[in-house]
């Protein structure tokens, strides 16, 4: 049965790194396509100024090779300097002040490698935008970990697919049942991770097509490259569990589990106590919801506001990656007693 | 090398009593003959013998329990296909190799080859013989001392259900015991030396095939008509059946064939004759329903 699985982890990972390699493909053809694209390079407003008659233009080039391009439009109040590193990015200061500066007082947003500050400075705003920022992982560690979940859903039933008409192959070997079940859990998991690792590859090298990404790896990554691993791990467990008694419509499983755990998860977070119905829902979701691993799975931090993650929902990403691995070791053990059971 | 032993084997699902009280042994390096019609329980047999499906009762190999390490003696093809149709018959070669350390894969592809099948193509694009052939293919290069064949030529045509039946009788020459079960009696006929006869889970006749063959036989003779008495003879502890069709009584008797054809003819039959008997006859008396007999029976008074 191990090899079995080995060999259906491996035709996974062909597609999966034929669909990747695909992408990858297409997103040179774009970079070749548009190679002015970037993300400067969508900033509207300061091509929109750049572009104003009332507009001054001066373009130097800077010791360091870095093209400086100062725009200065006394008619708005604006006053612009792009600094164009080339594939090291592009940082982006913006200088308005008279009717155009904003209320707002002090705050930054940081997404990936681009960080924007707005900072208000006498009468002016001043605000910075800045693409060559040093890049953590947790983007690339929540896209992994979401190509991982869609993996662990197609190879998570590993049990059902034995029942199907392959019994009398796997249970008529050598070993015992719990070895063949661990065996193939166990190639299964690598699988995912292996996924996992590729699309951290693809992204790299994705990014890389477009501009030279500065990795740091911080606290925040460690959590979320467990968090994506584990919950991909308890998500394929419990696919395992739902499945590996049952010999036919395992798909039809795999598939329902999807939207019903993506409504419990929801349902599980949403304050349902307005009314009697709400309540009797609230009643029935929220058991349901700790045993749901998608209820313990976010993006990671995502985008950083003044410093610290926008929204709530990873308030306590320890604690998530605790139950997830609890709710993984028991849905396995549950699927692996079920399987036990299961006669040709 | 292994002996086989069921004793008092019942397997029930639900409310069907599928096997019921089976014992019969299968000695070392003999072909054994399982028979039986459609839903009698040969495959529910075969499925309690390999621990596939809970069972009461005990099943042992050379007088030990089944344990995993058993199945490196032991090869099985089932009845219906249980290949991985996305995997090639290499593919399934291979996995054979990496689970047996008894199992020959030149001997496998040796085998193939002899069924001309290709082993680089994908299961799912063989036949339902060619699938069947694979099966046997790999059981028969694992060189097992017990050999499990549910039906092992289903589907082949009749030069390789010829090639299996030698290839069965070849590895009963080693030492292998084999069990297998087939609805070509003929060819259980030719291979098998012991049958068991299988009626709704329970066993109707068993015995070696020579000595059910030497004991059977049909007296046959022919009254002036259809309700002539056969007194004497229903009731014969040696007769195992009488069938009537109009003016023909046919008796299957255990023992004493010439004795009955002489009662026969005192009671006023003619052209008595004794008819030899074929193992598709001995199955089909052995599960034609008991009341046949009895509805031919001669009515009371007449």
């Amino acid at each position: 049965m191990a090899y079995v699985e080995w060999l259906r982890v491996w035709r996974c990972l062909k597609v999966t790194a034929i669909v990747l390699v695909v992408l990858e493909i297409l997103l040179l053809i774009v970079r070749i396509s548009f190679l002015t694209i970037g993300p400067g390079d969508s900033l509207s407003f300061v091509h929109g100024v750049e572009n104003d008659p009332n507009s001054h233009v001066t373009h130097v080039t800077l010791p360091d090779g870095t093209g400086r391009t100062i725009i200065d439009n006394p008619k708005d109040s604006v006053h612009i300097v792009v600094d164009d590193r080339g594939y090291q990015g592009k940082r982006i200061q913006i200088i308005e002040s008279g009717a155009h500066a904003s209320k707002e007082s002090h705050h930054t947003v940081a997404m990936g490698d681009i960080h924007v500050e707005t900072r208000p400075n006498g009468g002016q705003t001043i605000t910075t935008i800045d693409t060559g920022q040093p890049e953590d992982f947790g983007y690339y560690f929540a896209i992994a970990a979401v190509v991982g979940l869609i993996i662990a859903s197609v190879l998570g039933a590993p049990f059902a697919r034995e029942n199907d008409g392959h019994l009398e192959i796997a249970l008529t070997k050598p070993v015992t049942r719990e070895r063949l079940a661990l065996s193939a859990i166990g190639a299964d998991l690598a699988g995912i991770l292996a996924a996992w690792a590729l699309t951290i590859v693809f992204l790299i090298v994705g990014h890389t097509i477009f501009e030279m990404p500065h990795y740091v790896f911080g606290p925040y990554d460690a959590i979320g490259l467990v968090l994506g691993l584990v919950s991909c791990a308890a998500w394929y467990a419990m696919l395992c569990a739902a499945t590996s008694s049952i010999k036919r419509a395992y798909g039809a499983v795999i598939g329902f589990a999807w939207p019903v755990a993506v409504l419990v998860a929801v349902l599980g977070k949403v304050d349902l106590s307005g009314t009697q119905l709400g309540q009797v829902v609230h009643a029935i979701v929220t058991p349901l919801a700790w045993i749901d691993p998608l209820t313990y799975v976010h993006l990671g931090r995502g985008v950083i506001v003044n410093g610290s993650p926008a929204g709530t929902a990873h308030s306590a990403p320890t604690y998530d990656v605790i139950v997830l691995a609890i709710l993984a070791v028991v849905y396995l053990a549950l699927a692996i007693v079920q399987w036990r059971r299961v006669e040709a | 090398m292994s002996t086989i032993e069921i004793s008092h084997l019942s397997k029930a699902y639900g409310k069907v009593q599928a096997v019921n009280d089976l014992s019969l042994q299968v000695p070392q390096g003999s072909v054994y003959g399982l028979l039986g019609p459609n839903g009698a329980g040969k495959t529910t047999v075969f499925k309690c013998m390999l621990g596939l499906a809970g069972f009461s009762g005990s099943v042992r190999y050379d007088g030990e329990p089944l344990v995993p390490a058993t199945f490196e003696r032991i090869a099985y093809v089932p009845e219906r296909s249980v290949l991985y149709e996305w995997m090639t018959a290499a593919e399934h070669v291979e996995m054979n190799r990496r689970a047996f350390e008894s199992f020959e894969p030149a001997r496998a592809y040796e085998l193939l080859a002899q069924f001309e099948i290709d082993p680089r193509k994908r299961c799912r694009a063989l036949s339902k013989g060619m699938r069947t052939a694979v099966m046997v293919a790999l059981a028969f290069a694992r060189r097992a001392e017990v050999l499990i064949l549910d039906e092992p030529t289903s589907g082949l045509d009749p030069i390789n259900q010829r090639h299996v039946l030698s290839l069965i009788v070849n590895e009963a020459a080693r030492g292998t015991s084999v069990i297998f079960s087939s609805h070509q009696i003929g060819q259980v006929e030719r291979a098998a030396e012991r049958i068991a006869v299988l009626e709704h889970g329970r066993l109707a006749l068993e015995g070696l095939v020579d000595d059910l063959k030497a004991d059977r036989k049909i007296v046959e003779g022919i009254f002036p008509d259809a309700t002539s008495p056969l007194d004497g003879i229903v009731g014969d502890p040696r007769v195992a059946r009488v069938d009537r069709a109009e003016r023909i009584v046919r008796v299957l008797v255990l023992a004493g064939a010439d004795d009955f054809a002489t009662r026969l003819a005192s009671a006023g039959a003619s052209g008595v004759r004794i008819l030899d008997l074929g193992l598709e006859d001995i199955f089909l008396y052995a599960v034609s329903p008991a009341d046949a007999t009895a509805s031919l029976l001669p009515k009371a008074g007449s």
